[in-house]
């Protein structure tokens, strides 16, 4: 007998192109909405790393000798402006100065009070700022006086040491996408994997029953599993197409704006990810993206209604989030094993080991198996719930 | 030809269908008469192979239901009423294309029956128009079109006129008609008693699951002592019947 899955599938696809609002949230906001979110806040965290350009202090009453300290040659480049506002708490609260400094005597020494707000960023990465220079004051003023008596500080330190980093990747010295790159792409490609088909599994099941569609469609000639076959294909599609326009748009990001895009720390070294192991990723991703789609297909099958079915969807969305964010801090090589049994987890641990360029075919055999195993169960429920009249026509 | 034998469907604690019983033959209109949850919309899916009866079976043109459910689709036709599943995305066209592919016709086929159908429905200026955008009566006629769209011999109608103004009932009711007029086995679901009357060659009246009564008209009238359908309908059927 003729199958009708590829004429259901290219419909489907058809028929979806056209929804503007999927479109949107499929392509457009993977391919927008996430580089920008994270060239925002990578841009913050450089910011923070690279520490203010200018620090406004007010000095309490009889704190003015810090004027003094200023001139020293230590705090030349070091931006510090001393502001002069009628109450300086209050400016304080209202960000005007970033801190104020009060000036005591303890145990017969000059002693300052930095005072910042602790619910500001820009008050905290000032007070690090000012503390840095007046250490840097301390310690000179420290070498000159040992100087004076004949001591450097090199001859007082009991030792030295230095910090050289190394990769033990297999064939490629020094590779890997950056801790960021590797941090970021692998978690918004395996969420969107599971968001970017849950628009598209709820318009072609819960949709149809909704729209009166289905009744029809099961009266024609195609049978219900070449049904299921097409619609499935068209989910994966779009689940697929997502977690790629999420991959484009970090990578244009990064193209445009590296130091953005890695946190300030623009430590990747360009990508060598070995034919083998590039090609066990795609396996994954794609068994993956297969995965997720059954799922929102069977939740969007079982419910009655579209907002029945996006209230299912949101729920594998939630929970395909746990494993994604309990395994964000790790790199590529802190997977362990038995991590490769844990589904979706084991998903992201090889894209990062694959941005890492380490090749672990173990690891990724399983976790292919694992996720084909998953596949087979949801498809056979699919086929259950396809067959079960009082699932598909449900008053 | 259409023979329901003993056609029974139970949801889990509802008997929806008990035992129904009939035979409509070509160039015939049979209609099926019965207060809401009579069991109606049950029959017509069971014939239509989207539920399996509980016991019972049933034959289009001589080939059973049970047995080779996918060649009885192929000459069933279902319209449901109300506002017409059709996708709203795709054109008039597309919408009426899809199912003649899904039904086996090669594509320069099914673009040639839509616009055949679009011509006999007269809504060729529409068909290349997004089916959201086109009026109910529209709407309905191309859902019409696409139930037909296999040509069908057996024709199951389920309130095809909800919610349509009069010229645009006119226009279903014409081409109902017209299909008898082509000898296509007709049934007709409907809660309009006049349509009933006027398009009816016979009447089954269904009651809790039960064809309690089938003929026509004038039989209905005669063997109940009643003046009308409307009469008969509220003896056999309305609220204080057995
Ligand atoms: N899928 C289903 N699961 C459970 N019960 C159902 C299902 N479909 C119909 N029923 C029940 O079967 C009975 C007959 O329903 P049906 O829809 O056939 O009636 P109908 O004659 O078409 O009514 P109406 O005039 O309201 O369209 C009703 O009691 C209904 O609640
Ligand atoms: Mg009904």
């Amino acid at each position: 007998m003729k199958s009708y899955t590829g004429i259901i599938f290219r419909k489907e696809l058809l028929d979806i192109f056209r929804d503007r609002r999927s479109i949107i949230m499929t392509f457009l906001l993977p391919l927008v909405l996430y580089p920008l979110m994270f060239w925002f806040m990578g841009s913050q965290v450089a910011d923070e790393i690279e520490g203010p350009s200018e620090v406004t202090v007010a000095l309490s009453e009889g704190a003015e000798s810090f004027r003094e300290l200023l001139r020293a040659p230590v705090f030349s480049d070091a931006n510090i402006r001393v502001a002069e506002p009628e109450d300086r708490m209050a400016a304080l609260r209202d960000g005007t100065v970033e801190l104020v400094i009060e000036q005591k005597t303890l145990n017969g020494l000059t002693h300052y009070d930095l005072i910042y707000d602790s619910n500001k960023t820009s008050s905290s990465m000032a007070m690090n700022h000012v503390t840095g220079y007046i250490n840097e004051y301390v310690w000179s003023v420290q070498a000159d006086k040992l100087a004076e008596i004949g001591i450097t500080l090199d001859t007082l330190a009991p030792l030295s040491y230095g910090v050289l980093s190394r990769s033990f990747v297999e064939g490629t010295e020094e590779s890997g996408a950056g801790i960021f790159l590797s941090m970021m792409l692998p978690m918004l490609m395996v969420i969107l994997l599971s968001v970017g088909g849950m628009a598209t599994a709820v318009d072609l099941f819960a949709g149809e029953k909704e729209r009166r569609t289905f009744e029809p469609l099961l009266c024609t000639g195609a049978r219900r599993a070449d049904i299921l076959a097409g619609k499935l294909g068209a989910v994966t599609t779009m689940s697929l197409l997502s977690a790629l326009a999420s991959a484009l748009g970090l990578a244009a990001g990064y193209i445009f704006n590296p130091k953005a895009m890695t946190l300030g720390l623009d430590d990747a070294q360009g990508l060598a990810i070995p034919p083998s192991t590039a090609l066990f990723v795609l396996l994954i991703i794609a068994v993956t993206a297969v995965f997720f789609s059954g799922l929102h297909i069977l939740l969007s099958t079982y419910a009655r209604t579209v907002k029945e079915a996006s209230t299912y969807g949101s729920f594998v969305m939630l929970a395909s989030y746990v494993p994604v964010f309990a395994s964000m801090t790790k790199l590529g090589g802190d997977f362990e094993f038995w991590t490769a049994f844990i589904p979706i987890m084991n998903v992201t641990g090889c894209l990062k080991m694959a941005l890492a360029g380490i090749s672990n075919p173990a690891y990724m055999a399983l976790t292919f198996g694992l996720t084909a195993v998953f596949v087979a169960v949801v498809l056979l429920l699919g086929r259950y719930m396809f067959k079960k009249e009082n699932i598909m026509l449900r008053a | 030809m259409l023979t329901l034998d003993k056609l029974t469907k139970h949801f889990k604690d509802v008997k929806a269908v008990r035992e129904v019983s009939f035979t409509v033959t070509g160039g015939e209109i049979f209609g099926l008469l019965g207060a809401n949850g009579a069991g109606k919309t049950t029959t017509l899916r069971m014939l239509a192979t989207m539920l399996t009866p509980t016991s019972g079976t049933a034959s289009i043109e001589g080939i059973d239901l049970l047995k080779q459910p996918d060649r009885v689709r192929g000459c069933v036709g279902l319209l449901f009423g109300g506002d017409a599943g059709l996708y709203d995305r795709l054109t008039a066209r597309e919408n009426i294309v899809y199912f003649a592919r899904l039904c086996g016709r090669d594509e320069a086929e099914a673009r040639g029956r839509a616009d055949a159908l679009a011509e006999a429905f007269a809504f060729t200026e529409y068909i290349d128009f997004p089916a959201k955008k086109l009026s109910k009566g529209t709407r309905q006629k191309v859902a019409l079109a696409r139930s037909i769209v296999h040509d069908p011999t057996v024709m199951l109608f389920d309130e095809p006129m909800v919610g349509l103004d009069v010229t645009s009932r006119k226009d279903v009711e014409d081409f109902m008609l017209e299909l008898k007029a082509k000898g296509k086995t007709i049934v007709l679901s409907d809660h309009n008693l006049n349509i009933t009357e006027r398009l009816c060659d016979r009447i089954g009246i269904l009651h809790k699951g039960e064809l309690i009564a089938a003929g026509t008209l004038d039989e209905l009238c005669r063997s109940n002592r009643c003046a009308n359908l409307e009469e008969v309908f509220f003896k056999l059927a309305g609220r204080d019947a057995e």
